[in-house]
């Protein structure tokens, strides 16, 4: 009786220390669950891997003052994972407790657990879940996995691409785009780990994960620290195929190339703008782990030694732009070097002495030797001109934009030509990715000419893969987007002719409304009332694309043309005729026609339309196709296509 | 004793000696033989697995099957392929399933096959399967494509065997398929070996 009551008494004394004494918080557990936030263990599970993908586990947890994190495990289904659990104190009292590079390979939902303790012994504990997919045996596998990502790209800007290039007549459309003719359709669900609304590096590391992540970030889930570089990481696709059945990866992007859709594929970040290290990245790691061998785009600015003319390197670890350096316990558990702050590297001399050929116009590109097996190609500074300017200057016409610096930039159809001819040497066959960029960046920007013809050089893109894939038919080709760019909606036609038009853009309103607040601007009258035609009025534009010869309409400008509105606009002026310059301020281009269009997303400034969370579509062709139907999450392409790569299909 | 254990070992030993179906893919033809250990002729094609039927309906029990649009089989040294060591002739499993379909079948007492030695494969846990004319699973061997030099072996007994399916990502060589001998040489060669021991042991 008295061992029970020396008993009570002792845990009596425990509970009132407890209660002076809070413990440990585990604040974060990666990968991120239901489980574990809400307590919710049936699915949707948010984090989903192959059978023996890698990824971090990881926790944030919070000590009790005075006390420090000592030690931590982590355990899956009861069972202590072995390796280092690396603690490390974050601030404010918080610590990471990370365990890299871990894997399963069985395929089921596992709940996993992490406990830490604390200096004074006191612990937390905290579970989450995930899933293994496995896959099956099926039949032909794909040997060649190639994404086509229209950055922003949905119905509409499908739909304005086809009736500007191939158009419309009594109703029926008298040609397919190449997207079109792709056998199998689905519809993709886009919304990132923290957002309805995802940007382009969730948006596309989706593809290359399986897994969702904070907006800005990219194979990464998110953490607590603002290090750029020691994110619990989730391994891409390219690395996976490249150690599991010898793949190569290549990447082609009409954008600069450390942009977030081609980052996506072969960069573990939570910094989607950190360009020096993410080209760092790519030589360091990328070339050694997902057998890079094809990177074409723009971007040279990050290539060139800083203080040399052009460069856009620079010399920090954590401001815009940012160089990498990995801490030491992830560079040994992924194998990869820690990179170093080298703001003097000369980028494009590695990538030369690691085996490629650099190409830094089409020139030069067009004349790659047929047995070239590794490829650079940077054709301008930052990111690539639209197709609408770099035909225009082929044709003769002006030199807008970065053209004039860079005259000899490739079409993204001639990119992709090489990226196929250099990777179709790797016997074991490649992952490659292909990147429209700037149907995004000029839907952000409301301008529809670019967007549309940008939309229809990707289609080319499509084309060529298609022709590919004709005389290698175990090639899966996917065709889809990131998000929706811009609400962009095709509303109707002109109601007059160019010249017309031309007129009353000049001439500015004549309807003698005074502008003000709430009050119609005087282009109303003439941009609106007096153009924009809907339903029956606007009948079928028409765009002549036999006359220029090059296969791209001899003019956006036509009479009667088609007109876009956008949902998620920022606020604008319009006066419908293209542009003179590419990436003009949307408030201060189209002034004289006094016609304001106000925009309810700020988003990043006014005069910038937004993402949307509209669901995308997808087209895809070739082997493998057939499993991909209905509607999904986006995370669920990768795991398809990994099973046209690994499981085949009929 | 010790002859009613030598007997024991004869009666088995005629279980076992049987001879093996044993395909090096070293020479031609690699799509087809006349098996004569197994009693039934054979083809070995690249297949996929058909889940419905001729209507669009789910079948039963999906089916293995010829995939028509596919090349003939071929058989090559891995290490062209980047796919491991120098070897002799293996049959190339990379990129599609191989099926073993006999045109009558066979009862199969050992199955074996060696995989290339390369460091690329599934890392799922695949499976060498074994069906009846029904299209219904008889047994499986687990393999381990990403384990360098693995054999995947059984000596189950199966019965009435129409298709064996290899799985993907792999160069498999000398597959040896042991079938189970015939009741009649079985029994005759266990009376055999009992009889000799008895009169040994009479004489």
């Amino acid at each position: 009786m008295k061992t029970t009551t020396l008993q009570l008494t002792l845990f009596g004394l425990a509970v009132t220390l407890g209660a002076a004494t809070a413990a440990p918080l585990v604040s974060r557990l990666t990968p991120p669950s239901l489980l574990f936030s809400e307590g919710t263990a049936t699915a949707p599970y948010i984090s989903r891997f192959m059978v023996g993908q890698r990824f971090d586990l990881h926790a944030t947890i919070t000590a009790d003052a005075a006390t420090t994190i000592t030690s931590g495990t982590f355990s899956v289904d009861g069972t202590p994972v072995p390796g280092t659990v690396t603690v490390t104190s974050i601030g404010s009292n918080k610590f990471n407790l990370v365990l890299r590079a871990y894997s399963n390979l069985v395929a089921a939902v596992h709940t996993f657990t992490v406990t830490a303790t604390q200096s004074d012994s006191l612990t937390a504990t905290a579970t989450g879940n995930f899933e293994v997919v496995g896959t099956t045996a099926q039949g032909r596998k794909a040997k060649n996995v190639i994404y086509l990502i229209g950055d922003g790209m949905s119905m509409a800007h499908r739909t304005a691409a086809r009736i500007v290039s191939k158009g419309i007549k009594q109703g029926k459309a008298t040609g397919s785009l190449a997207m079109d003719t792709l056998p199998a359709t689905a519809i993709l669900n886009t919304c990132s780990l923290n957002s309805i609304i995802t940007d382009s590096a969730p948006g596309a590391a989706c593809y290359s994960t399986g897994n969702k992540s904070f907006n800005g970030q990219e194979g990464v889930f998110p953490d607590d620290t603002s290090d750029k570089w020691d994110n619990p990481r989730v391994e891409h696709m390219g690395n996976y195929l490249a150690r599991t059945q010898g793949k190569a990866l290549g990447i082609v992007t009409t954008a600069d190339v450390e942009d977030a859709t081609p980052g996506a594929f072969a960069v573990h970040t939570q910094d989607r703008g950190a360009g020096t290290g993410i080209c760092d990245m790519y030589l360091d790691e990328a070339v050694a782990k997902h057998n890079l061998r094809v990177l074409l785009g723009g971007g040279r600015k990050w290539f060139i030694p800083f203080g040399q003319p052009g460069t856009g390197r620079v010399n920090t670890l954590t401001g815009s732009g940012a160089d990498y350096v990995l801490p030491a316990e992830l560079a040994t558990a992924w194998g990869v070097p820690t990179g170093a702050l080298d703001p003097s590297r000369d980028l494009i001399g590695d990538f030369v002495n690691a085996g490629f050929t650099y190409a830094p116009d089409k020139t030069s590109l067009l004349a790659i030797p047929a047995n070239t097996t590794k490829l650079l190609g940077l054709f301008s500074s930052t990111h690539m001109d639209v197709s609408l300017d770099k035909i225009a200057a082929r044709r003769g016409g002006a030199k807008v934009g970065a053209v004039p610096t860079y005259p000899d930039q490739p079409l993204l159809e001639e990119m992709t030509d090489k990226a196929l001819q250099v990777l179709n040497r790797n016997a074991n066959g490649f992952v490659l990715m292909i990147e429209g960029a700037s149907i995004d960046k000029q839907a952000h920007n409301m301008d529809t000419e670019r967007f549309v013809q940008d939309t229809i050089e990707f289609d080319k893109s499509v084309g060529r893969c298609i022709a590919f894939a004709e005389t290698n038919p175990d090639t899966l080709i996917i065709v889809t987007a990131d998000h929706e760019c811009a609400g962009a909606a095709i509303i109707g036609a002109s109601n007059v002719t160019n010249a017309a038009l031309i007129i009353r853009a000049a001439a500015g309103g004549t309807d003698g409304v005074v502008a003000g607040a709430g009050v119609a601007t005087d282009g109303q009258g003439t941009l609106r009332n007096g153009v924009v035609n809907t339903y029956d009025a606007a009948a079928f534009p028409f765009y002549d694309n036999i006359s220029s010869g090059d296969g791209y309409p001899l003019t956006m400008d036509v009479d009667k043309k088609m007109l876009v509105g956008y949902g998620a606009n920022g606020d604008r002026y319009e006066d419908w005729l293209q542009n003179a310059q590419p990436n003009a301020n949307s408030m201060t281009r189209d002034t004289a026609g006094d016609f304001f269009i106000a925009g309810q997303a700020t988003g990043g400034g006014s005069g910038t339309a937004v993402h949307t969370a509209a669901d995308i579509p997808l087209s895809a062709g070739g082997r493998g196709s057939i499993l991909f139907s209905g509607t999904m999450d986006n995370t669920t392409v990768f795991f398809k296509a990994m099973q046209a790569a690994i499981g085949g299909s009929k | 004793m010790k002859k009613y254990l030598i007997a024991a070992a004869l009666l088995l030993a005629s279980l076992t000696s049987s001879h093996a179906l044993l395909l090096s893919f070293d020479s031609a033809p690699l799509t087809s033989g006349t098996g004569d250990p197994l009693g039934s002729n054979f083809t070995l094609d690249y297949a996929y697995l058909e889940t419905v039927d001729g209507l669009g309906d789910p079948l039963t029990n999906p089916s293995w099957t010829v995939d028509g649009t596919a090349p003939a089989v071929s058989a090559s040294s891995p290490s062209l392929a980047g796919w491991g060591a120098s070897t002799s002739d293996a049959l190339d499993v990379r990129d599609q399933p191989v099926l073993f379909t006999f045109d009558t079948p066979v009862d199969i007492a050992g199955f074996s096959a060696v995989l290339d030695d390369s460091t690329f494969g599934n890392l799922s846990v695949e499976q060498i399967q074994f069906f009846d004319s029904s299209d219904v699973l008889l047994g499986s061997i687990n393999v381990t494509q990403s384990t360098p030099g693995f054999t995947a072996s059984s000596s189950a007994i199966l019965t009435g065997v129409k298709k064996i399916v290899l799985p993907t990502a792999a160069f498999y060589d000398n597959v040896n398929i042991t079938p189970v001998p015939e009741p009649s040489l079985t029994v005759l060669g266990g009376v055999a070996a009992l009889g000799l021991a008895l009169r040994r042991r009479r004489a």
